[in-house]
């Protein structure tokens, strides 16, 4: 089971993304766990996650979280996406994160 | 591409101060604090609450005595509780692997807090454990962890022989650094008895607190200030709110939990602004407005649907949708907006609690909890009512900007559609 993480600044507006994010893995059939938390937390939450997806707004800590945890694969949200809370979009980008 | 450095200096800027341990710590810790911020507004509130029928009944019951123990051992007891938990979250963040850390915190606090003695019992008294002693929770804090992360990496501990039980260790470890910390902060505490200020409370909250809530907090036009660059943040994608109040919001705070403590001993209210004030005449009114004014006077089919989507999290106080669907970044034409009306609508609320038309809020620090309801939560239906204003005000004010955005995203769509067919 493949576990994706979401990143923002006190784990609320991810928590939006993230279920819509759920919403379309069960729809797409796609097995995952995904959950969002506060940017302080990365180092404890971080280290079993396959891919972890930073919310726009914290694009600033990018390369703090990167120099944390440096065999995760880690990538900031698309912002358009994350402003229209596209699940589709954001699941999409964050299973060819893992595939990579 | 000038955009992109300007953009990577301020990310630069609000990662180091977002990176600060000391910083990050203290506004950690002033989170997991929550609850008991909480659970004190709550009882002052209804301790406090101006209804001649049920003060008669709540004092006669004793409910009010016992909702005053519950005021004094939590919004006046912040300072002890804060002491623990940042430096607790300061200890984790800095790699201090002792237990007793948030302990010995707390003990260096209550070194300092001056006790009086009266016929041979000696008192302790609350003046420095709520509000005004959150300033010195915080540094207290921020030296025990540092001292005592330097007095273990010098390796200043008891070592014990191989072979004794981990907790023995642990116990051991603890008690070189805890006698050389207390001593350090009982000088401290017998230097500022020589002076004239008795205690180091009374020196940090006359010296560093009250001016600071004098210039920062309780004035309105530095609030509008701080709240635009919040705002301004916003519009470089930075999450604004977090940066500014991870700064002022000790200051804030700190008035908010005067507000509720004075509320609950059914005492005037001190202040017009504070923490609950900014953010229920500011955020909480002012992304509603924004996400109804999309719905309502945008024409495309992108803003329409962007309304929906942000209207739910714009009534909780969270923007997002908002600042990365429109966006607000580096888009002027909703920028500029974004950066005033909610910064310059609160003051509006200002002037109206200044005459005494509007209630001062009790200072129930509410976040996500929806406007109108933060404001019956405050004390008085007028604030609600006084939100219900400024959020139509604020409408009407969104409106040219919105019109002017969603025309030009209106052509586009039409373009294409024209093109698709």
């Amino acid at each position: 089971m493949k576990n994706i993480v979401l990143l923002c600044a006190a784990g609320m507006s991810t928590g939006m993304m993230v279920d819509n994010m759920r919403e379309e893995a069960k729809k797409a059939g796609i097995e995952c766990n995904i959950n969002a938390y506060s940017i302080s937390e990365a180092a404890t939450v971080g280290t079993d996650a396959d891919c972890i997806l930073l919310g726009p707004q914290v694009k600033f800590q990018l390369n703090k979280i990167k120099s944390i945890l440096p065999n995760t694969p880690i990538e900031a949200i698309d912002m358009l996406a994350y402003g229209m809370m596209d699940g589709k979009a954001v699941l999409d980008r964050a299973m060819a994160i893992i595939e990579k | 591409m000038e955009k992109n450095r300007v953009l990577e200096k301020i990310n630069d800027f609000a990662g180091k101060l977002g990176s600060n341990v000391y910083l990050q710590g203290m506004s950690q810790g002033m989170m997991q604090g929550l609850p008991f911020v909480m659970v004190g507004a709550f009882a002052a509130l209804f301790s406090g609450l101006p209804i001649a029928g049920y003060q008669t009944f709540i004092h006669q019951s004793g409910i009010a005595d016992l909702l005053q123990v519950l005021v004094t051992f939590s919004t006046n007891f912040l300072g002890v509780i804060y002491a623990y938990l940042i430096a607790t979250s300061l200890g984790q963040l800095m790699g201090v692997k002792s237990r007793i850390i948030g302990v010995l915190s707390i003990f260096n606090f209550m070194i300092l807090l001056p006790l009086t003695n009266i016929e041979k019992v000696t008192y302790l008294s609350f003046d420095y454990t709520g509000a005004q002693g959150i300033f010195t929770a915080i540094i207290v804090s921020m030296i025990t962890v540092k001292i005592y992360k330097v007095i273990t990496e010098k390796g200043w501990t008891i070592k014990m022989p191989k072979g004794t039980p981990s907790f023995v260790t642990g116990s051991f470890s603890g008690l070189i650094p805890v006698f050389i910390i207390a001593i350090l902060f009982l000088i401290v505490r017998f230097c500022f008895t020589l002076t004239a200020y008795g205690s180091l409370f009374a020196f940090m909250y006359k010296i560093l607190q009250a001016p600071l809530t004098n210039i920062v907090g309780n004035n309105i036009v530095s609030s509008v200030f701080l709240d635009m660059l919040g705002q301004l943040l916003w519009v470089f994608g930075i999450h604004g709110g977090a940066v500014v109040n991870g700064l002022r919001g000790p200051i804030v705070m700190g008035m908010d939990f005067a507000q509720q403590a004075a509320y609950a001993a059914g005492q005037p209210l001190p202040n017009i602004l504070g923490m609950s004030f900014g953010y229920m005449y500011g955020v909480a009114v002012a992304y509603p407005a924004m996400a109804v004014a999309i719905i309502v006077f945008a024409k495309s089919k992108r803003y329409k649907t962007l309304g929906k989507v942000a209207l739910p999290a714009a009534l909780c106080g969270i923007s997002e949708p908002l600042v990365f669907g429109l966006p607000v970044l580096f888009n002027p034409i909703i920028a500029i907006p974004f950066v005033i009306i909610p910064a310059v609508v609160p003051v509006i609320a200002y002037v109206l609690t200044y005459l005494g038309i509007v209630a001062r809020p009790m200072g129930l620090l509410v976040f996500n909890v929806p406007m109108v309801i933060n404001g019956l939560m405050n004390g008085s239906w007028t604030i609600a009512a006084c939100q219900i204003l400024l959020f139509v005000i604020s409408l009407a004010l969104w409106y040219p900007f919105i019109k002017i955005a969603d025309k030009k995203i209106f052509e586009e769509e039409q373009k294409t559609a024209v093109a698709e067919k």
